[in-house]
């Protein structure tokens, strides 16, 4: 439940692709995602036009990269069917672990229902952009926006970690192939250890395994303080004698930020870089 | 003067099922229950055990009264046996005949060598010695009565007070269980105990209590409390004494039943 | 009963050396010797062996062992063969006022704070349940009690959770409570569930004669002498600090309580002199081999109550199906 748990929190921020139909013009769009919250907002004026209904997490600040950026004349919906189509959009942009129910009920009332899956990694980002803005009626404001994030890219990319090993360990969880941490990861040129391990996505593991791998950077989300966070890391048993709590590695991000899944997905990337350098200078 | 009751009152849900009851039970004699059903004869019994709360009158053990002896003292001065024991599945007759040992043991304390013994002779007295090792719930309802009553015996207590022993058992057993327990109150003991079979009470009592559901209770010897005339009034049945004193029931054919 | 006791021991200490060599990492029977004996041994090696695995398979054969005192406790009370913590609710009202603690943010209060409420939780459970067992002592009134208060357990403690869906961080707290894991326990948690299980064994010593005097009933045991209110108040207390401090440390772990007295009964008979400790010693060993079995055999780290509850069912039913002409 855990991993489910994960898995929502991932979610409250995502979409992905599908192969797109006509592009309506003017349309009336609802978005049930903060992750198609925030494409839809940076990709114009045009397209925020015709937003009818954003999700009902968008002004929460845990999950949220744009609190307080859509008017408040927005309405924010959460799961009701009955509120969204009671706004007559014609298309809805929902997540992968919407209700199917729901679902259904929306493409019963002719709501062209988006559903966005995958959210593995920078590729599944660029996918979820086009189809967003593809559907919006703007596909070139989508490709414009994807190189916005390859050029951001390529400027926090860094060789910083080369030659060390890390592992991203959350509520029992690690971070393997197939995760937004994996490409994060590597853009920080560190080698993720659970993906040579063979494992794909949020795979629980025990302390005792997490130890044994002797990671030598550990990435964790913070709980209240980063600070403090990292320094109950470096002293738990077991954890204390890896590599990583040994040579000042324990790197505590806020969750907000470890499990973004838009552009503030280099943040981390660049938060890495940053603390590596500072470590070994 | 083993153990007295005075002057006390017992009700159930507001009925009265016994008003000031006087009763003295000594060393050496067998006083027995009797009273239709629902009269109160285990509430009796278990108030003169001290395992009732009483709000009219007390009873005392050797002048004390019970309520102010402590329970542990108390169970080693009167040993009690219910109506009905419940299955206790697995228990061996051994182990359930070292429970009679209980009160003289401190909480912490394994038994002893001397308590093992006692089980031994107190199941030797029964004719249950045989059947140490057994599982009570193995055994027919005379060989658990008997056991039982073993178990009573192995507390030494002075006072065995017994509700409708014979309840379960067929007249060969019910008459071996009286026999013992009446020899049990000639080496020194007083045993009360409740029975409903009017002619083997006559027989066995060398003093009856007889409560009649109303609240008036009788005590004495068998022959003035079991006349004629009280059954009939008591119990609403015809009973006769023949020329030898033995009570018998009169059927409506002129049959009589000395026991059954 | 010797050469019994001598077999559990021996299987619990193989399997104690077992969970210490067994698992991730490079570590031989040597090296678990030389941590053992305070040799020369890295760093990484002494972390997982004198860290990780050895304080947690000592709380598991902790936790097993009070769950075995606590089922056999709890059947002698209420003289019910399928009386159990889990079984009767009280480690779902353990599982639910932890779950609630956490919701209302008492876990800040201190360590102590949630498996003290979840100790409290599960002696309200058994407050209700004497309270039912005193006018109605059959095993099915007591039995549908238990599963009563337990769905009602349980219904605050989904309420919990749904409030929870909306407070993310609550929510994941909560959830992690109740799965339960012996991951990550080191030693402060084997130091509380050490010390929980050498109170209940004394409390449980203190009233064992009484356990054994109730086998032949209320009315028996008061005439030898047993003190009732204070050995249900000894009892219940006791059954709750074992079950909620259980519940607190690994998250419900249902049926060892269960199917453990019962093996033992069948080996030492029904004296709680040897009922008890056997209880306990069975428990405990119970417990560490299914904590390495989901160590060394399963891919992800199973909640020890899964597998228990996986084993237990079936024992449960059997145990039901012999008694079925008692029950009414």
């Amino acid at each position: 439940m855990t991993r489910a748990g994960l898995l929502l929190l991932a979610c409250l921020a995502a979409g992905c692709p599908r192969p797109a139909a006509e592009p309506p013009a003017a349309a009336r769009i609802a978005s049930v995602t903060i992750d198609s919250d925030a494409t839809l907002w940076a990709l114009g004026e045009d397209v925020r036009g015709q937003v009818v209904a954003v999700s009902a997490l968008v002004d929460d600040a845990r999950y949220s990269p744009i609190v307080d950026t859509w008017p408040a004349s927005i309405p924010r919906v959460s799961g009701s069917s009955e509120t969204l189509i009671a706004l007559r959009p014609t298309v809805a942009f929902v997540a992968e672990w919407s209700d199917p129910n729901g679902r259904a009920l929306l493409e019963r009332s002719d709501i062209d229902v988006v559903v966005l899956s995958g959210f593995g990694g920078f590729d599944d980002y660029r996918a979820r952009v086009r189809t967003i803005a593809e559907r919006a009626g703007a596909p070139e404001r989508g490709r414009a926006l994807v190189a916005e994030f390859d050029e951001a890219l390529d400027q926090v990319t860094s060789s910083a970690g080369a030659g060390l090993s890390v592992v991203s360990y959350a509520s029992g969880n690690v971070a393997a192939a197939d995760t937004t941490f994996a490409d994060e990861a590597a853009a920080a040129g560190l080698t993720n250890l659970p993906s040579t391990k063979g494992m794909k996505g949020h795979v629980q593991v025990g302390i005792e395994q997490l130890v044994a791998w002797a990671p030598d950077v550990l990435v964790v989300p913070c709980e209240d303080d980063c600070a403090k966070t990292e320094r109950d890391f470096a002293t738990k048993p077991g954890i204390a004698a890896t590599p990583a709590a040994q040579h000042d590695r324990i790197i505590a991000i806020e969750p907000a930020l470890l499990f973004a899944t838009g552009p503030r997905m280099l943040d981390v990337t660049a938060a890495l870089v940053r603390r590596l350098r500072e470590a070994d200078p | 003067m083993t153990l007295a009751a005075r002057a006390i009152t017992l009700e159930i849900g507001g009925r009265v099922l016994v008003e000031g009851l006087d009763l003295s039970v000594s060393p050496g004699a067998v006083t027995v229950v009797v009273g239709p059903n629902g009269a109160g004869k285990s509430t009796l019994l278990r108030a003169l055990c001290g395992l009732l709360p009483l709000e009219h009158g007390q009873v005392t053990l050797r002048g004390t009264p019970l309520s102010s002896v402590a329970p542990r003292a108390r169970a080693r001065a009167i040993a009690y046996l219910p109506q009905q024991t419940p299955a206790a599945p697995g228990l061996t007759v051994r182990d359930a005949v070292l429970l009679g040992r209980l009160p003289h043991r401190s909480r912490l304390a394994g038994p002893s060598a001397d308590d093992h013994a006692r089980v031994g002779t107190s199941l030797e007295r029964v004719g249950m010695a045989a059947f140490t090792e057994r599982r009570l719930d193995s055994l027919s309802g005379g060989e658990r009565q008997r056991v039982m009553l073993a178990r009573m015996l192995a507390t030494e207590a002075d006072v065995m007070v017994l509700d409708e022993p014979t309840a379960a058992l067929d007249v060969r057993h019910a008459l071996d269980l009286l026999e013992t327990l009446r020899a049990l109150a000639r080496e020194g003991r007083a045993v009360v105990l409740a029975l409903h079979d009017l002619p083997l009470a006559d027989a066995f009592a060398d003093q009856v209590v007889c409560l009649d559901a109303r609240g008036t209770t009788r005590v004495g010897p068998p022959c003035k409390v079991l006349s004629p005339d009280t059954v009939q009034a008591v119990f609403g049945a015809p009973f006769d004494r023949d020329d030898d004193g033995v009570l018998r029931l009169q059927l409506p054919d002129g049959a009589a039943v000395t026991s059954g | 009963m010797t050469r019994w006791a001598a077999i559990v021991s021996a299987t619990l200490l193989v399997a104690l050396w077992i969970s210490l060599v067994a698992g991730p990492g490079d570590v031989s029977h040597g090296d678990v010797a030389s941590v053992l004996l305070g040799r020369e041994v890295t760093a990484l090696q002494r972390a997982l062996v004198w860290d990780l695995r050895l304080p947690r398979s000592l709380l598991a054969v902790c936790v097993g062992a009070s769950l075995g005192l606590a089922g056999a406790l709890t059947q002698g009370l209420f003289r019910n063969p399928l009386a159990e913590p889990g079984v009767l609710g009280v480690s779902a009202g353990a599982a639910m006022a932890g779950a609630v603690g956490l919701a209302i943010g008492l876990d800040a209060a201190g360590p102590w704070a949630i498996p003290g409420a979840a100790c409290l939780g599960a002696i309200g459970v058994l407050l209700v349940l004497m309270a039912w067992a005193r006018t109605d002592a059959r095993t099915s009134t007591l039995i549908l009690c238990g599963v009563a208060l337990a769905s009602v357990c349980g219904a605050v403690t989904t309420l919990v959770l749904s409030v929870g869906i909306e407070r993310w961080e609550v929510g994941m707290k909560v959830v992690r409570w109740l799965m339960g894991s012996f991951d990550g326990r080191t030693w402060p948690h084997l130091a509380i569930g050490a010390s929980a299980l050498a109170l209940g064994a004394a409390l449980a010593a203190w009233v064992r004669q009484d356990l054994d005097a109730l086998q032949l009933g209320s009315d028996t045991a008061v005439s030898l002498g047993v003190d009732l209110r204070h050995t249900w108040r000894v009892g219940i207390t006791t059954v709750g600090l074992l079950a909620g401090l259980c519940t607190a440390l690994t998250g419900v772990i249902g049926f060892v309580g269960l199917v453990v007295p019962h093996i033992a009964r069948a080996f030492v008979g029904t004296g709680h002199a040897r009922l008890l400790p056997a209880s306990a010693l069975l428990g405990g060993t119970l417990l560490l081999l299914v904590d390495v079995a989901t160590r060394t055999i399963a891919f992800i780290a199973l909640p020890p109550g899964v597998i228990t509850s996986l084993l237990g069912t079936p024992v449960f039913l059997v145990v039901l199906a012999r008694m079925r002409t008692e029950i009414t």
